[in-house]
């Protein structure tokens, strides 16, 4: 029997050719991508451009159509506001496309010969013409609307035209975020009243009316809050001026130790936990290749961490996060957040003023004299300085006074006696004591200069541009029709027996949607309900051909104007990645939650 | 009849009007339908629309710069696909029968919708004049609406009463096929709409004098139809040849090659070089094949086969990498997936036959289509490529679904194999594509991928666009395919592996069966999307369907001055993109029943 056992020889080992065709491979993989990389390194040192990062602190010197900053002073706020442009299409574009997917889906399920025929109809006409097509038919639409010249100057409750469309909107004082925080902290409160309302009712059998417990103590402390209350939040401020200081002490190696150690922790527990499951008794203490892979790909990643910790890479990281200034022209760390946490969270937010439309259509002006200087408090609607106002061309000389745009304690002038200040340029700053946190604007039309052009103005209302107004609509559209598919699949998935024995019960058509019908169908929509939202934000790139400035857009201004293609493009893919993972992330939350609970 | 009506009203009431909110509703929808309609139409009949800036431009639509004098080309390939498609219809042709009830049943429809435009088509319409004033004007009179209403008002009447003359007849569905498209055609010689005509200054004949539509193009399409049924014929008879499925299913595999490689291209053949390298290349690998094929089952060959199998993938990874004439590397290619086949198949002396007959014949298509393909172009264009319009759009879809296929199997395969290296590299590869929008792929073929192509190769941009558009595709359809190696139960993988089968054998005639015909709905919607997907490249500058439509036409000039009217394009661009996509997805619908997918 021995005899004919013959050892193999050690190529034919199994193990052996599967680790070596895998090594192979990789190889082969790193020897193509090094290859195409250094023709990358030669074709760019020949065309003078050479990979940097440097263009994202400097001053691209063009506008922006619309976003935070028009003006922006950096490459890095341009590409702030490009993700901000696309954020703001996004996360608005999935709860409409949600609401008007849902009303579809059920429309088409309806008994009713012509709901159900339209929204058939609809679903055709939408989901077979290019996305790129709608869009551009939303453009023409919005395009065909009146030019604002008709009109007179004035303030408008709803204004359409074909620059867009305007209508009331809360503006944003600084004290805004303090209330902020105080909504989120009395939302928090609100849900765990009703969960313990809840408890109750389950365990003693009681009514407790947790719903009106909890929605009643919201509105309550919300009103409470409105008056002035909110600012005790401001102690998040207060305490974060001191750990602004304290972490400014922190010497960079203090994060290179400190990631460095958690990839260490974060190994070391994943490597113990899996050694501890194949002692199990299922496992039986046997190792296949497969594992000692999984092994030794633990260490080489937690080496990998270490080395780039301590390497240029991390260096540069640790000084960015240290708030020293390496790689941008604005420092911008750690120390830097607490502090900007600090002015803006704390019971007085700071506030800088900036010269505005106040002007009229006056671009620049000169400084007479403050009349309010740091330190003293000043009202809304005091008159802090006067100044003599030039026009585009110079000529006019109008005195013009400045007021206060909010009540509070002049902390620092930024622009002296004499001096000349533009449009948008930081005049003061101001401790801003008593201001309500939102204040209602109704939009303006406004007219620049002596010129014919009219225009929406700013900080009056809210304006949706035709580029956003044609990007939004298209994209909405064309994600709820695939939305209202996966709804309808989803209720068609729930069989027909779960509503008969609800209506048996005696339940209410609302009822029998809301308890039966809904909590299974959910289970079933969400997995392909995440993928059309991954789409719409993927979607949303298409705004570049209605010139609505979202990243794609502003990324090719930007390499048009520096020649810096592969970084721009590394961003792109960046930041689209960590857009899909975090919606993939939230709604596998979801899923999970929603599971089967097997017994 | 009484009874009849009796029962359509009462279903009627309880579907629309059963409860108090559904009344609403209907009347709700009615209203925003009506008045969406009847909007749609004024805006089309207004008349500073010139529906004619699309009808004139039709050759810029389909081909863009193609020269006119190479037109011949262009109907060539139209017709070629067509007469495959009547082929095809007539080998695969059905035996469901329609009932004449149904057919006369979509004619009192079809006329039905028409009555319906007609009596909501508004009278008079409003635009904004050039200088800013609104300018109301009758659109649709009403003797137009009347000549329009009782004709079709007594068409209606007549297919409605067909039902209670006992006409019982049935014809079968393809001939159906044949019976619809004459329709247009026929039309096309009779019907006349005012056209553009230009007097001796190149200046437009004011009011457009009457002329029938498509007086150049007619004829073509007559001769294309014509061709069309009697290849339809042909199939018919030629149905029961044993083998000719998989002929016409390899002929439409090289269709799309044949027509975009040689008939579209007019490629300039050097014929030195193709004696001078070509034939011998040919040669070599046609007696490498003959020689594999002959001596399989010798013994000593036999023993040392993986040796050989060896040798040969290694000489085509080095051969891939090297600089052979790119006729050479993929016959290197060939010839390796060759071989790994051959012992499997040639077990009688047929079957060894029919493989010579196999690779003879793919050597000499291959030789054909990468000899044309490769040659430079005997059409002189006014722009840096031949294809443009329609004909692009068709491009890239095709080349998308052709390429994505393929890749999009090697890759599924990768992210479920059991080797981790693999696994994890095939889902980086997966997930990096697919996370990034394909604009930001098309920004990335225009202006970076040349950064790493070696220095002094120079692709024109459609090529990498294509390279792309395939990486991309190929990304998309992984996933899908993933889908589908995931409905197979383990245990054939288990009964495979039990009769001691090859991976290769295991994959190729148990797995990949098994998930193809799952995936085949999803390569379809796919082919549906790469169609859709085509019209982005607007935004790198390619000519293409939509570019025409949107930017191209609304700026021309001479010889008409068609400025300013874009919006009629872009309804015509629209309309095409939907009668395609909708005739592709419905059909897709119907072989899925026939395929019973999804039933168990």
């Amino acid at each position: 029997m021995k005899n004919a056992l013959k050892t193999l020889s050690f190529f034919r080992n199994v193990v052996f050719l599967k680790w070596a065709s895998q090594i192979v491979f990789l190889v082969g993989l790193l020897y193509i991508i090094w290859s195409y990389i250094q023709n990358a390194v030669i074709n760019l040192e020949q065309t003078n451009i050479a990979f940097s990062w440097g263009w994202l602190g400097e001053t691209p010197g063009v506008s922006i159509a619309e976003g935070m900053y028009t003006l922006p002073n950096s490459g890095r706020q341009m590409i702030q506001v490009g993700m901000l442009n696309m954020l703001r299409v996004t996360v608005t574009g999935i709860f409409a496309a949600t609401f008007l997917g849902t009303f579809l889906g059920i429309a088409r399920l309806s008994k009713n010969y012509i709901v159900e025929k339209t929204s058939t109809g609809l679903l055709e006409v939408v989901r077979n013409v290019p996305l790129l097509v709608q869009i551009f038919f939303f453009q023409a639409f919005v395009l065909t609307f009146p030019r604002l010249e008709v009109f007179d100057v004035g303030t408008y409750y709803l204004h359409v035209s074909a620059k867009g469309i305007a209508f009331p909107w809360l503006n944003r004082q600084p004290t805004a975020y303090l209330f902020w925080v105080y909504l989120l902290a009395i939302f928090i409160l609100a849900n765990k009243i009703y969960k313990w309302r809840v408890q109750i009712l389950e365990r003693e059998g009681r009514e407790t009316r947790p719903f009106l417990w909890s929605v009643g103590i919201f509105f309550g402390l919300l009103v409470a809050g409105w008056y002035g209350g909110y600012r005790v939040m401001g102690v998040i401020g207060f305490l974060a001026g001191y750990i602004s200081t304290g972490v400014d002490l922190l010497p960079a190696i203090f994060y290179q130790i400190l990631f460095s150690s958690i990839a260490v922790f974060i190994g070391y527990r994943s490597t113990k936990k899996f050694i501890d499951s194949k002692k199990s008794e299922e496992a039986q203490g046997i190792y296949s290749d497969d594992d000692y892979f999984k092994i030794i790909l633990n260490v080489i990643v937690v080496l990998l961490v270490v080395v780039l910790m301590f390497s240029s890479v991390g260096l540069g990281l640790s000084n960015f996060l240290v708030g020293d200034e390496i790689v941008f022209k604005a420092d911008w760390g750690v120390p830097q957040f607490f502090d900007g946490v600090n002015n803006k969270l704390y019971w007085n937010p700071e506030a800088k003023i900036v010269l505005d439309a106040q002007l009229d259509g006056m671009k620049r002006a000169d400084i007479i004299d403050w009349i309010a200087v740091p330190g003293t408090e000043v009202t809304k609607g005091d008159v802090i300085a006067r100044a003599t106002a030039k026009d585009l061309k110079g000529d006019l000389n109008q005195e013009i006074s400045i007021y206060a745009k909010y009540t509070g304690v002049i902390e620092e002038v930024f622009v002296s006696q004499g001096d000349t200040i533009k449009i948008n340029e930081k005049t003061y700053d101001i401790r801003v004591t008593d201001s309500k946190p939102l204040e209602l604007s109704r939009p303006k039309i406004e007219q620049i200069g002596t010129t014919k052009f009219k225009r929406y103005a700013d900080g009056f209302g809210k304006s949706l541009s035709v580029g956003y107004f044609a990007i939004w609509l298209g994209v909405v559209l064309y994600t709820a029709i695939f939305i209202s598919e996966v709804v309808r699949a989803g209720i068609m998935a729930v069989s027909k027996g779960q509503s008969e024995a609800g209506l048996s019960l005696g339940l209410g058509r609302g009822a029998l949607l809301r308890l039966i019908v809904l909590p299974q169908a959910i289970r079933v929509m969400l997995p392909p309900m995440g993928n059309q939202y991954l789409n719409l934000a993927k979607n949303t790139s298409l705004g570049i051909a209605v010139a609505y400035p979202e990243i794609v857009a502003v990324g090719q201004t930007l390499y048009n104007q520096e020649g810096q293609t592969l970084p721009v493009f590394l961003i792109w893919m960046a930041f689209y990645s960590t857009v899909s993972l975090t919606i993939s992330t939230i709604i596998n939350y979801y899923n999970r939650k929603m599971k089967i609970v097997e017994r | 009849m009484v009874d009849l009506i009796k029962k359509n009203a009462k279903s009627l009431q309880e579907s629309l009007f059963s409860s108090v909110g559904s009344a609403a509703l209907t009347i709700a929808t009615s209203y925003l339908v009506i008045n969406f309609f009847r909007g749609m139409l004024g805006f089309a009949l207004t008349s500073d629309k010139d529906w004619l800036a699309v009808l004139n431009n039709m050759q810029l639509y389909m081909v863009q710069a193609y020269p006119e004098e190479d037109f011949i080309r262009v109907w060539l390939s139209v017709g070629l696909t067509f007469v495959l498609a009547g082929l095809s219809i007539g080998i695969w042709r059905s035996d469901d029968r329609v009932k004449s009830s149904k057919v006369f049943n979509s004619f009192f429809k079809g006329g039905l919708g028409v009555l319906f435009f007609t009596i909501i088509a508004p009278t008079n319409s409003s635009f904004m004049g050039n200088d800013g004033s609104v300018i109301t004007e009758e659109v649709f009179s009403m003797e137009t609406r009347l000549g329009i209403l009782i004709p079709v008002a007594i068409f209606c009447v007549i297919f409605f009463s067909i039902r209670f003359i006992n006409i019982n007849f049935t014809v079968n569905s393809s001939d159906m096929v044949f019976f619809y498209l004459f329709i247009p055609v026929a039309l096309l010689w009779f019907i006349k709409l005012p056209t553009i005509q230009l007097d001796q200054n190149n200046e437009r004949i004011i009011p457009d004098p009457v002329m029938p539509i498509a007086d150049t193009t007619k004829i073509p399409w007559t001769v294309i139809f014509v061709s069309f049924l009697a290849s339809y014929f042909i199939g018919m008879y030629l149905k029961n040849i044993k083998s000719i499925k998989s002929i016409m299913s390899l002929s439409w595999f090289l269709l799309p090659l044949l027509i975009f490689s040689w008939i579209f291209k007019k490629p300039q053949i050097d014929m030195s070089v193709v004696l001078g390298s070509d034939l011998p290349i040919f040669g070599a690998f046609l007696l490498w094949g003959f020689l594999v094929i002959t001596f399989v089952n010798n013994s000593i060959f036999k023993k040392y086969y993986s040796t050989y199998l060896g040798l040969t993938f290694l000489l085509t990874l080095v051969g891939v990498f090297s600089g052979l004439p790119m006729l050479a590397k993929t016959c290197l290619l060939l010839i390796a997936l060759f071989s790994v086949v051959v012992p499997a198949v040639s077990t009688s002396s047929q079957g060894k036959r029919s493989l010579l007959i196999v690779w003879a014949v793919a050597l000499v298509t291959l030789t054909f289509l990468l000899r044309g393909g490769a040659s430079d172009t005997g059409i002189v264009v006014p722009g840096s490529s031949i294809f443009g319009g329609f004909s692009l759009t068709w491009l890239l879809a095709i080349f998308g679904t052709y390429v994505s296929f393929p890749l999009g199997v090697l890759l599924a395969l990768g992210r479920n194999s059991k080797l981790p290296i693999i696994r994890i590299v095939c889902t980086g590869i997966i997930e990096l594509t697919r996370s990034v929008p394909y604009i930001t792929w098309l920004f990335f073929a225009s202006v970076t991928l040349a950064v790493f192509l070696p220095a002094g190769v120079e692709f024109n941009l459609i090529v990498r666009v294509l390279m792309v558009t395939a990486f991309f595709s190929g990304a998309y359809f992984a996933e899908n395919i993933r889908g589908g190696l995931q409905s197979i139960p383990k245990g054939q993988y288990e009964a495979a592996d039990a009769i001691g089968m090859s991976p290769f054998q295991k994959i190729s005639l148990i797995i990949m069966p098994q998930a193809l015909r799952a995936v085949i709905p999803t390569l379809v919607s796919s082919a549906i999307t790469a169609f859709k997907d085509s019209s982005l490249v607007t935004i790198i500058g390619l000519f293409d369907f939509l570019t025409i439509g949107k930017t191209v036409v609304g700026n021309q000039s001479i010889p008409v001055n068609f400025v300013g009217h874009d919006r009629e394009n872009l309804i015509f661009v629209a309309i095409v993109y939907w009668i395609f996509t909708f005739t592709l997805s419905r059909r897709s619908m119907k072989v899925e029943k026939k395929l019973g997918l999804g039933e168990r």
